[in-house]
């Protein structure tokens, strides 16, 4: 018998297979039907599937979720997002043109995969199909079968985009139950420059399972930095990947910050193809309640002289579990490679857990490579210099989490912004995102 | 006034306190001597309300009030501070945030305003000028890679915006050298008043050549073996502590 969640995908795609954007286009039809021909064969990969150890999605199998229709109306945007000039907005897997601003001096070349979708020329054909038959796991058939929507963003050669551009994700939880799946494609073009902010959000409490699956190309010489806020309910379900290509001299500079859901997964999965690539990708997973991250960093260095370092920081409170998983791997022939990575964690409570695994494949000798990992607990000694000083226990704690999060929050790009952060992680106290003067 | 009552503290099951009277009325200086391991620290701990010092037997008050049953931050509320012996780095807390958030919860907890950005830096420079020191210190992360006279120097001022009514510095003259400590002991004169008490707890006799106490008391196994005017810390320089043990023992052998 057939798992109620995938018989759940089947009868949704049968129903509304015909009214999903580019049904019209044989190509892509038959794509989709064979992308879930294999994600139906395949299941959710279970607890024996060493990348999904600690966070298995067989569970899910049990349950049925409702793809959108309709479109629904946006959940208001937090504060920050209220003054930004670039901003795309997607509210259950579809894009939102009338909560979205992209100026037509923004120098950026955009369009909802939508729209590409239904109308496309030859040129256009390869890019879309290539980005929809991309990656051959359960997530990726599945994503490229259901995801009617993302973006196709492209920054032209040399161009630099002053402005952050803004990527917002919302669930609009009009109704329990529901899944939405987007798929997108950024390009950065030979020298091009571009900042992005991504923000993860939900209008409620109800059970959602979405996906989310971006491809990343940074062309020589491009520089990016991303910054990821995921800050969604309690009983979400965020399955999200975003593979990026580093060319020679690219860099990448990333912060993902992860509230947890009932079960949130973010992968990183970087490859640093030219000569001379740079990625560093940082992170933090914030987690209270029941709430479950799995954060996952690959880095793998094709070319010499490409260097790598990922640093993420965990802490878990109540019954919450954080997991990291980060691969380092050196191919053969990427000598002078050099690669680092640190994995902290604090465990504050006897009913949570962290689970961090540094891994190292270097198949190379003539390079730097260094990882490290550890699991603690805020200092009892710092807790009661504070406590002498008037400080509640409360806030004593909300300090020193702050303090222990300070070196990868302070990558946070505009002190409007990182308040808020700090402010959704309980941490009210502004310093170590702002960084007060007095 | 501080009245401590027949203490005893153990710590992880063993005894360190044993019976420990003494009485500080306000608008005096009390130094505590006494050899290593006398249990010093101890009592700055248990004052300060650290957590694994166990009272075993009698009483702490302050102005009356039962001090053993407050959390530290409501002690530091009611007016206590202990300048640590060895104050703890916090790398990523900003000094100037940890010290104008420390004053103005007092604040708000008296019904006081709130000190402004300005208003504190300009208290806090005044304060610094008097142990020596400048600006610097406040930009950094708190204690985070000062030298010992460094974290001495930012414990006085605390002490000095935080202006508490019962002050105990625990061997807060270790590792400073002359001049430093000359500028430590000015903060602490500038304290003195009336309504304050101080309890200054050193090894040396050194410190309370700056800061000329009212009372000096021994402290040697757990107990207040002997207390005088400021005279007894001279005697303790130039004899050390064993004439007190050989006392004791003379007292002890005629029962």
């Amino acid at each position: 018998m057939i798992a109620p969640l995938l018989q759940g995908f089947l009868d949704e795609f049968e129903r509304l297979e015909a009214a999903m954007p580019g049904y019209e286009q044989a190509w892509l039809r038959q794509l989709r039907r064979d992308r879930l021909d294999a994600f139906v064969t395949s299941g959710l990969p279970g607890r024996r599937e060493e990348a999904w150890k600690y966070t298995p999605l067989k569970g899910l199998e049990q349950r049925a979720f409702a793809l959108p229709r309709g479109s629904a109306l946006p959940p208001p945007l937090p504060p920050p997002l209220d003054a930004v000039r670039h901003r795309l907005v997607f509210v259950d897997g579809r894009f939102a043109p009338e909560s979205s601003r992209l100026p037509a001096d923004a120098e950026i070349e955009f369009l909802p995969l939508s729209e590409v979708f239904r109308n496309h020329d030859a040129a256009a054909r390869f890019r879309i199909a290539r980005l929809m038959g991309s990656g051959e796991d359960a997530l990726d058939h599945l994503n490229a079968a259901l995801a009617t929507d993302g973006l196709l963003l492209r920054v032209p050669a040399g161009r630099s985009v002053r402005e952050p551009v803004h990527l917002v994700y919302l669930g609009s939880k009009q109704s329990s139950g529901r899944a939405w799946h987007l798929r997108g494609l950024i390009e950065l073009e030979g020298g091009a420059r571009l900042r992005i902010v991504e923000h993860f959000y939900d209008g409620g409490e109800e059970a959602e399972l979405s996906s989310v699956i971006n491809e990343i190309q940074l062309a020589a010489d491009a520089e990016l930095e991303l910054v990821r806020f995921q800050d969604m309910g309690a009983r979400s379900i965020l399955l999200s990947r975003t593979r990026l290509q580093v060319e020679a001299r690219g860099r990448l500079r990333i912060t993902a910050i992860d509230r947890g859901g009932e079960l949130v997964r973010s992968e990183w999965l970087t490859t640093l193809r030219g000569r001379e690539a740079h990625g560093d990708i940082a992170g933090v997973a914030r987690l209270r309640g029941r709430q479950h991250a799995d954060q996952v960093v690959e880095v793998r260095h094709l070319e010499r002289d490409t260097s790598a370092e990922v640093r993420f920081r965990g802490v878990a409170e109540d019954q919450s579990r954080a997991v990291f998983t980060g691969t380092l791997h050196v191919a053969p022939g990427a000598s002078g490679a050099e690669t680092r990575l640190s994995s902290r964690n604090l465990l504050l409570s006897p009913q949570a857990e962290v689970d961090t695994r540094p891994v190292l494949e270097i198949h190379h000798d003539e390079v730097v490579a260094a990882h490290g990992a550890t699991v603690g607990q805020l200092d009892p000694e710092a807790l009661f210099y504070l406590r002498s000083r008037g400080f509640s226990e409360t806030m004593a704690r909300a300090i020193l989490i702050g303090a222990f999060l300070e070196e990868i929050s302070i990558r946070l790009p505009e002190p409007r912004f990182a308040e808020w952060v700090s402010s959704r992680m309980g941490l009210d106290h502004p310093l170590p995102w702002g960084g007060e003067k007095t | 006034m501080l009245e401590i009552v027949d203490l005893h503290v153990s710590v992880g099951g063993t005894p360190i306190l044993k019976g420990l009277d003494l009485r500080v009325p306000r608008g005096e200086v009390h130094a505590i001597m006494g050899p290593n391991g006398a249990g010093k620290s101890t009592l700055a701990y248990v004052l300060a309300g650290k957590e694994g010092y166990e009272r075993t037997r009698g009483d702490i008050r302050w102005d009356g009030k039962d001090l053993l049953s407050l959390a530290p931050e409501q002690r530091a509320i009611a007016g206590i501070f202990l300048a640590f012996q060895y104050p703890v780095e916090i790398p990523g807390v900003n000094n100037a945030y940890f010290l104008r958030t420390a004053v103005n919860l007092k604040r708000k907890a008296r019904g006081e305003p709130e000190l402004d950005a300005v208003e504190f830096l300009r208290a806090a420079r005044e304060r610094l000028r008097l142990i020596g020191s400048d600006d610097g210190l406040l930009q950094r992360g708190l204690n985070e890679g000062f030298s010992g006279g460094e974290k001495k120097r930012n414990e006085i001022l605390q002490m000095l915006m935080l202006e508490p009514e019962l002050a105990i510095l625990d061997e807060t003259d270790s590792g400073l050298d002359i001049d430093a400590l000359r500028l430590v002991a000015s903060g602490v004169n500038a304290l003195r008043s009336p309504e304050r008490a101080f309890l200054v707890i050193t090894h040396y006799q050194r410190l309370l050549e700056h800061i000329v106490p009212d009372r000096v008391h021994v402290l040697a196994e757990g107990r207040i073996v002997a207390s005088g005017g400021p005279d007894l810390a001279q005697r303790l320089e130039r004899e050390g502590y064993g004439w007190l043990a050989e006392r004791r023992r003379a007292s002890e052998a005629l029962g």
